[in-house]
C-alpha cells in the first residue's frame, strides 16, 4: 500500500500526461474513499429523483417506476392540474408563505437588536451567562419545544392562569386556528434568536476597533457609534441573511407544525410539507403528493438559486 | 488588552460621552431580563418536576418548586420503556455521528487533493442533492422498494452521507498547510498514512464541530422514525417516545405503568394520579439532561459551528 504515491499535488501536476485510465488508476485509493458517498447519494438521492416519474402516473405499490408495457398508467400533468385547481393549492402555499414572511418580519431583526445590545455589555461574566441562557433553546428538540409550549398555553398552563388571575377567560390556544401563527412565530423566535445573534456578534467583533477609537476622540457617543459604525459594519451580513431567508420561504418547519397542529388548525397551519405527509403517507395518495412535492421543490429551487445569485452579486457571500 | 489600555488613555471628558450610566444600566437590565424570560420555560419545567406531586397536579407552580419530591424521577428510572428508548437514542447518535463524520473526513480529504481524477464532476454530483431533493414521497417509495421500510437501515444508511459535512471538512482540510502532506509523501507515506497521521490529528477542531452538530441533530430527530419505522416501537428513540407521550397524549399506553408501580403509590390513589401528572415534566428533564450537561463544555464548538455556516469557498 505504501509504495504507490498518489495523493500528492507534485505528482498530480503531471496529470496532463496521463491517459484517463492511468489517471483513474493512480487515484484509485482516493476514489475509493469517495465510493460510500457516491453510492449513498445514488441510492438515497438520485434513485428517488428517478422515482419522481410517479408524479406523472397513477403509481401503485409494487408496480415498476417506469415501464411502457401497460403496467404503468401514465396520466401526464393531471396531478399537477388537480393540485393547482384545488382549494389546497392556495391554502398550503398561502400558509407556507404567510408563516415564512411573518417569521422574517417579526423574527429577523430580533437577533440583530440583541447582538447590538449584548455588544454594549462589557462585564465578561454577565455577558457569558446571558449568552449561555439565550443559546440554550436552540439545542432542545422540536418535540420538547412543542410540548413545553402546549403545556404553557394549556387550560391549566401558566398563560391561562395568568389570564384568569387578571379576570380574563381561559383561551383554548391549541384548538383555535387564529392563535396558531402567534404561537408558531413566538416559539420560533424564542428558539432561534439567541443562536442567530452569534453571527452578528462575530460581525461586530470583526469591525476595526480604531473606528470606534476615532469616533470616541471626535466626541461621538454610543448611539452615534452604533448607527454610523456598528450597523453599517453588520449590514452586509444582515442583507445576505435576509436574501437567503427570502430564498427559503417555501421551506417551513414541517416537523414542528406536524407536532403542533390538529384538524381544527389545518386551515391556518397546513403547509406544503405537512400536506404532503398527511395526504401522501397517511392517505397513501403517492402520485398526487409526489406531484405536489415536485412542484414545490422546483419553485423552491428557483427561489433559492435566484437568492444565491442575488446574494453573490450584491454581497460577496453565497451558499456555495 | 492593548486596546483597552489605549481607551483608558483617552481623556475622561470624551469617555463620558460614550454613554450615560443610566442607559448602560437599562441595557444590562434589558439583556438580563431577556435572558431570564428565555430561560423561564425550562425553570418552570424543572420546578414542576421536583415539586411535591400534589402541588404540581394542582398547577400552583409559577417559578420556584413547592415542596420536594423525586417520585416522578423514580417512576421514570423504574420504567423499562423509557430506559430502552433512551439507549436507542444513544445508539443512533453514536453510530450515525461516527459513520457520518468519518465519511466526511475521508471524502473531504479526497476532494481536497488537487488534480483528483474527475474532481469537478464529482463535486457537481455531490452538490446537486443540496439544491434539489426528490421530496418525501419518492424517497419514501424508493426506500420501501429496497425493503428497508420498518427497519433500522432506513434510518441509518441515508444519514451516513452528509453533503454539508463533506463540504465543511473539505474546506478545512484544503486549508491545512500543504507542506506537511508533501513532506510525508516524499517520505513514502500513502494516502491512508496522510489521513490518519496528518489530516485527522490536524483536523480535530472541525471533527469536534461536525460531530457535535451531527450528534445534536440525530439526538433530536423523530420525523424520519415516524415515516420510515412507524411501528418498530422497540427501536424508537427518546424523541419519538416523547412525541407519543407528551403530544399525542397516550401516556399510560406508552408507559405501561401498571407493571412497575411503587407499592406506596397503589395505596394512595390521589398521590398516584398526582405523580402521573408530574411524569411529563420529569420526562422532559431526563431527555434534556444529556444536552444541558454537555452544553456548557461544548458551547465554544457550537459557536464555531454557527460561524462555519458562513464559511465561503
Amino acid at each position: 500500500m505504501a509504495k504507490q504515491k498518489s495523493g500528492i499535488s507534485m505528482v498530480r501536476d503531471s496529470s496532463r500526461k496521463l491517459t484517463p485510465l492511468q489517471h483513474f488508476w493512480r487515484d484509485k485509493w482516493l476514489l475509493l474513499l469517495l465510493l460510500p458517498t457516491i453510492v449513498a447519494l445514488i441510492l438515497f438521492n438520485y434513485v428517488p429523483m428517478y422515482g419522481l416519474a410517479m408524479a406523472f402516473q397513477n403509481y401503485k405499490i409494487g408496480s415498476p417506476i417506469i415501464a411502457f408495457d401497460g403496467s404503468v398508467e401514465w396520466v401526464g400533468l393531471k396531478h399537477f392540474k388537480d393540485f393547482i385547481t384545488s382549494i389546497f393549492f392556495t391554502r398550503v402555499f398561502g400558509n407556507t408563505l404567510r408563516l415564512s414572511f411573518e417569521n422574517i418580519l417579526f423574527g429577523f431583526w430580533v437577533p440583530i437588536l440583541f447582538a447590538l445590545l449584548l455588544n454594549e455589555i462589557k462585564t465578561k461574566w454577565y455577558k457569558k451567562i446571558t449568552q449561555t441562557f439565550v443559546y440554550l433553546p436552540y439545542f432542545v428538540s422540536t418535540v420538547i419545544v412543542v410540548s413545553i409550549l402546549m403545556n404553557m398555553v394549556s387550560s391549566e398552563g401558566v398563560v391561562n392562569r395568568l389570564i384568569m388571575f387578571f379576570g380574563g377567560k381561559s383561551i383554548p390556544f391549541m384548538q383555535k386556528a387564529e392563535y396558531f401563527d402567534f404561537l408558531y412565530i413566538v416559539s420560533q423566535i424564542w428558539q432561534t434568536f439567541g443562536y442567530s445573534s452569534i453571527i452578528y456578534l462575530a460581525g461586530i467583533a470583526s469591525i476595526d476597533p480604531t473606528l470606534y477609537e476615532a469616533a470616541t476622540i471626535d466626541g461621538g457617543h454610543r448611539l452615534h457609534m452604533m448607527w454610523h459604525i456598528t450597523i453599517p459594519g453588520i449590514l452586509p451580513t444582515a442583507i445576505t441573511l435576509l436574501i437567503l431567508a427570502i430564498g427559503g420561504v417555501l421551506g417551513s418547519n414541517t416537523d414542528k407544525i406536524l407536532l403542533m397542529y390538529s384538524a381544527p388548525l389545518y386551515s391556518k397551519a397546513d403547509v406544503i410539507g405537512t400536506y404532503v405527509y398527511r395526504i401522501g403517507l397517511v392517505n397513501a395518495k403517492y402520485s398526487y403528493t409526489a406531484a405536489v412535492g415536485l412542484f414545490s421543490n422546483v419553485v423552491s429551487f428557483i427561489l433559492v438559486f435566484g437568492a444565491n445569485m442575488l446574494s453573490r452579486k450584491f454581497t460577496d457571500y453565497s451558499l456555495w | 488588552m492593548a486596546k483597552l489600555l489605549e481607551r483608558d488613555l483617552i481623556p475622561k471628558q470624551n469617555r463620558i460621552k460614550q454613554g450615560s450610566t443610566l442607559v448602560t444600566a437599562a441595557i444590562y437590565l434589558f439583556v438580563g431580563i431577556t435572558a431570564l424570560i428565555t430561560l423561564y420555560p425550562f425553570i418552570l419545567i424543572f420546578s414542576n418536576s421536583i415539586s411535591n406531586p400534589i402541588e404540581c397536579a394542582a398547577n400552583s407552580i409559577w417559578l420556584l418548586p413547592k415542596g420536594f419530591s423525586l417520585k416522578a424521577y423514580a417512576q421514570i428510572l423504574n420504567n423499562d420503556t423509557i430506559g430502552r428508548t433512551f439507549l436507542n437514542s444513544v445508539f443512533y447518535t453514536v453510530t450515525i455521528t461516527f459513520l457520518s463524520v468519518m465519511n466526511a473526513v475521508f471524502a473531504g480529504y479526497s476532494l481536497s487533493v488537487s488534480g483528483l481524477f474527475g474532481r469537478k464532476y464529482i463535486v457537481i454530483f455531490i452538490m446537486i442533492p443540496m439544491f434539489f431533493s426528490a421530496g418525501l414521497i419518492p424517497t419514501f417509495i424508493t426506500i420501501s422498494r429496497y425493503g428497508m421500510f420498518n427497519t433500522l437501515w432506513a434510518i441509518i444508511l441515508p444519514q451516513i452521507v452528509s453533503v454539508w459535512n463533506i463540504i465543511l471538512a473539505r474546506t478545512y482540510i484544503h486549508g491545512l498547510p500543504g507542506a506537511l502532506k508533501e513532506a510525508a509523501i516524499i517520505d513514502g507515506a500513502s494516502d491512508f498514512d496522510v489521513i490518519f497521521r496528518i489530516v485527522i490529528p490536524l483536523s480535530k477542531p472541525i471533527i469536534a464541530v461536525l460531530s457535535l452538530y451531527t450528534a445534536l441533530g440525530v439526538w433530536n430527530q423523530w420525523f424520519n422514525f415516524l415515516v420510515y419505522t412507524p411501528t418498530l416501537d422497540d427501536w424508537h428513540p427518546l424523541q419519538m417516545f416523547l412525541a407519543k407521550m407528551l403530544i399525542w397524549g397516550n401516556m399510560n399506553a406508552v408507559l405501561k405503568l401498571e407493571g412497575n408501580v411503587d407499592p406506596e403509590l397503589i395505596k394512595n390513589k390521589l398521590l398516584f394520579a398526582a405523580v402521573n401528572s408530574q411524569l411529563k415534566y420529569a420526562v422532559i428533564m431526563v431527555s434534556s439532561i444529556p444536552i444541558i450537561m454537555v452544553y456548557p463544555f461544548v458551547q465554544k464548538y457550537f459557536i464555531q459551528g454557527a460561524l462555519l455556516g458562513s464559511l465561503k469557498e
